[in-house]
């Protein structure tokens, strides 16, 4: 205690004043020992009145680097009577506080020394204040604008400013977080160890991610977590160094993340993603079942593991290619491609590869499909439809020959014995006669329809002007009797294999020369359209038409519309004429009306080629 | 003298179609039948059960079927042409088939004509008839190969 010869009721006030002051009042002696150590010392510089009472004030509070500001200031006090100075002060526990250090010199009538009155003002909150004003005016601007939520937090770790995106990232008002430890948005489980993270940071003077390879979460006031991302930088400024952290919610990355690894694992294929360097970053459920490895087997090896030894060399080489010029594409279209799996056996495998252009730089994803099964149906295919040609082939010849047995004997009947024949036998020796020639007839057009389907395409440009001309004047001198304007549009081209060409062109144009028999002014034009949204070519007569309630079955094997009285035929020119279009690529179509024509519209390819004017 | 056909047919009722066609064509011949490849080879080098007949007494026209038991009509055509006692006979394919291939092939071979069988029998009298006009009175056979 101090006195001073006051009564004791001026004691008590006294007392009062000064216990309940919240700064620190010191009384020290000339060599600079604590004798007095008021409340509000114990509370900012957190010892006890015992521990302080006759230590040295600068052993006690004064950190090593203010070691001689102190007694700089201690030694001015002596001499002038009276020093401010704001500084910093060492606490029990070791951290830091600012102070207003007042220091006067007390002396008796005779001018000794009789102690130092130290009054210490703790001005933190000043400070922080101060910092967060300065700061504030400073990058409130370039906070605002920044996309990321934006905190910026002081050397003690509380928050000097925050952005608007931390309001609604967070929901915390800013005014309610200016001040607090950056540990509020932190989530609990977390909050033990941010400090430590936090100051080991206050010695980096690099920009960086936090937390690398660990996911990372923010808190919003109402508990709840998200997950983000937080890259820090330091500042330094007049008012110690801040520490900038942006933290960006990843929520819908990850979202997107998980509705992507959704996909992959949805996918009916085996999805192999893999990065620059052909290692295997990501592999579906798919992968596993199929190559008999397990997710951790494959993650990380290059994926030439997936492939039989001898294609690995060549395949590092294709994949550098890859990603050289990524584009969507199926792998090694023209070959046989085969996967290995870890039993070490090989299968058939088709194989589309995409780029995926991500954050950690482009990636290739390759779905790999087993067509072990698919391989097997083809060629089981194959050997059917060889089976199949052989015997239509056969069956064609093979039915033939009693067909010649059954109109030969019939015709040596019927011309041998003619004479003692009643015209009732005549009659039906005719019938025979007629079956006979119309099934050699169906046989032979069943033929050239399995022919179409069988022979191989060589296509070539083909003049189909030149095509239709010929055959229609063939078509004329056949049937002299009739006389059919046919108009021919010059310069029509395409690419085809000429042989079929011409097979759908004669087709065509005896379609419609036959179905015009009937009309007074028979008609028929040749040429290409722009029509409706395709290019197509056209064969456009005038005669009995067609209803178009049957058009598709206009083009099946053995359908006719019409009555063989009506016009004969086989039924078989039409699905003759759809089949090779098809075969090269086209298709065919018809419009009609009964009584007034009909249109054939064909193209070869997915589009006609031009006509040249 | 009557010229000869070697008529190279499996098929009975055919062959008897055959036969009728060139009787009543109006070109008197003599019809020689084999029923498969190697019966027609036979004929034609005088072996097998053909042993001891003349081989020089070669038919004037052969009509050659493609699908025949034992030896097919293409390789009879083939052994024929790679002999050179009768590389000049004269071949006619009498065939069910139009497919490309056995015409190209038969052409490759040296089929100096190729017929198809038609289903209608007047069309088949009148391609006999024709074929025995052409073949038998008016074409020059090479002469005889002497080794």
């Amino acid at each position: 205690m101090v006195h001073d010869g006051g009564s004791a009721a001026e004691r008590t006030f006294a007392e009062v004043l000064v216990e309940e002051s919240s700064d620190a009042l010191i009384a020290l002696t000339r060599d600079g020992r604590i004798a007095f150590w008021s409340h509000g010392a114990e509370r900012i510089f957190r010892y006890a009145r015992a521990q302080a009472i006759g230590q040295l004030l600068d052993d006690l509070i004064v950190p090593n680097e203010r070691r001689s500001e102190a007694q700089a200031q201690l030694d001015e006090t002596i001499r002038a009577g009276f020093t401010l100075l704001e500084t910093s002060r060492r606490r029990a526990d070791g951290s830091r506080v600012v102070v207003d250090l007042v220091m006067r010199s007390v002396r008796d009538e005779a001018g000794a020394l009789r102690f130092i009155a130290v009054n210490a003002t703790d001005v933190s909150s000043l400070i922080r204040l101060r910092a967060s004003r300065a700061a504030e005016t400073r990058f409130r601007g370039l906070l605002e604008a920044a996309p990321d939520a934006m905190v910026i937090v002081g050397e003690d770790g509380r928050i000097v400013l925050a952005n608007g995106q931390v309001e609604q990232l967070f929901g915390y008002p800013r005014d309610e977080l200016i001040g607090q430890p950056v540990e509020v948005l932190v989530p609990e489980r977390f909050r033990g160890r941010h400090p430590g993270h936090r100051r080991a940071y206050a010695l980096e003077s690099q920009p960086r991610p936090m937390g690398a390879g660990v996911d990372l979460f923010g808190r919003r006031k109402d508990g709840s977590e998200f997950p983000a991302e937080i890259s820090l930088s330091p500042m330094d400024s007049v008012e110690g160094r801040l520490i900038t952290a942006a933290i960006r919610d990843l929520s819908e990355r990850r979202k997107a993340e998980e509705m992507f690894r959704g996909l992959l694992e949805a996918a009916p294929d085996a999805m192999v993603i893999v990065d620059a360097t052909g290692r295997i970053v990501l592999v579906n459920a798919r992968t596993e079942a199929l190559f008999g490895y397990s997710r951790r087997e494959l993650l990380e090896r290059p994926v030439e593991v997936l492939l039989p030894a001898r294609y690995r060399e060549a395949h590092s080489g294709h994949r550098q290619g890859y990603f050289d010029r990524p584009v969507q594409r199926a792998m090694g279209s023209q070959l046989e491609l085969h996967g290995l799996k870890k039993d070490g056996t090989e299968f058939p495998v088709e194989i589309s590869l995409s780029p995926l252009d991500t954050p950690d730089g482009v990636l290739v994803s390759s779905a790999i499909r087993d067509v072990t099964e698919r391989r097997a149906t083809e060629s089981a295919l194959k050997v059917a439809n060889r089976e199949l040609q052989a015997f239509s082939y056969s069956v064609a010849h093979d039915l033939r020959t009693p067909l010649r047995g059954m109109n030969g004997f019939a015709q040596l009947l019927l011309d041998t014995y003619r004479d003692r024949l009643e015209p009732e036998a005549h009659d039906w020796l005719t019938e025979i006669l007629t079956s006979a020639r119309r099934m050699g007839g169906l046989i032979d057009a069943l033929l050239s329809l399995s022919r179409v389907s069988r022979i191989e395409l060589k296509p070539e440009p083909v003049d189909l002007t030149a095509i239709a001309r010929a055959s229609a004047s063939q078509l004329a001198s056949a049937d002299r009797h009739r006389e059919v304007t046919v108009v021919v549009c010059d310069g029509l081209h395409t690419e085809a294999d000429p042989h079929l060409a011409r097979t759908v062109i004669d087709n065509l144009l005896a379609n419609a020369w036959k179905f015009t028999r009937h009309v007074a002014a028979p008609r028929i034009d040749v040429g290409v359209t722009d029509a409706g949204e395709r290019r197509a070519f056209f064969v456009r007569d005038n005669g009995a038409g067609f209803d178009m309630a049957f058009a598709s079955k206009l083009f099946l094997p053995f359908q006719r519309l019409h009555t063989v009285a009506e016009f004969p035929g086989t039924g078989i020119g039409l699905a003759s004429v759809q089949r090779i279009l098809q075969r090269h690529g086209g298709e065919i179509w018809a419009e009609g009306r009964i009584d007034h024509g009909a249109t054939f519209y064909f193209t070869f390819h997915g589009r006609a080629a031009g006509a040249e004017p | 003298m009557t010229k000869r056909i070697l008529l190279v047919e499996d098929n009975a009722s055919d062959e008897k179609l055959a036969l009728l066609a060139f009787k009543r064509c109006g070109v008197p011949c003599e019809i020689e039948v084999a029923r498969d490849g190697a019966d027609a080879l036979d004929y034609l080098f005088a072996t097998g059960k053909h042993e001891g007949r003349d081989p020089m007494a070669r038919p004037a026209v052969i009509l050659l079927d493609l699908k025949l038991p034992r030896i097919g009509g293409l390789e009879v055509l083939r052994r024929i042409r790679a002999a050179p006692e009768t590389q000049a006979l004269p071949v006619v394919v009498l065939t069910a088939s139009r497919e490309d291939e056995d015409l190209t092939r038969a052409y490759a071979l040296g089929a100096n004509a190729y017929l198809r069988k038609p289903v209608d029998f007047s069309e088949f009298a009148e391609a006999a008839k024709a074929l025995a006009t052409f073949w038998l009175r008016f074409n020059e056979a090479a002469p005889a190969h002497r080794d």
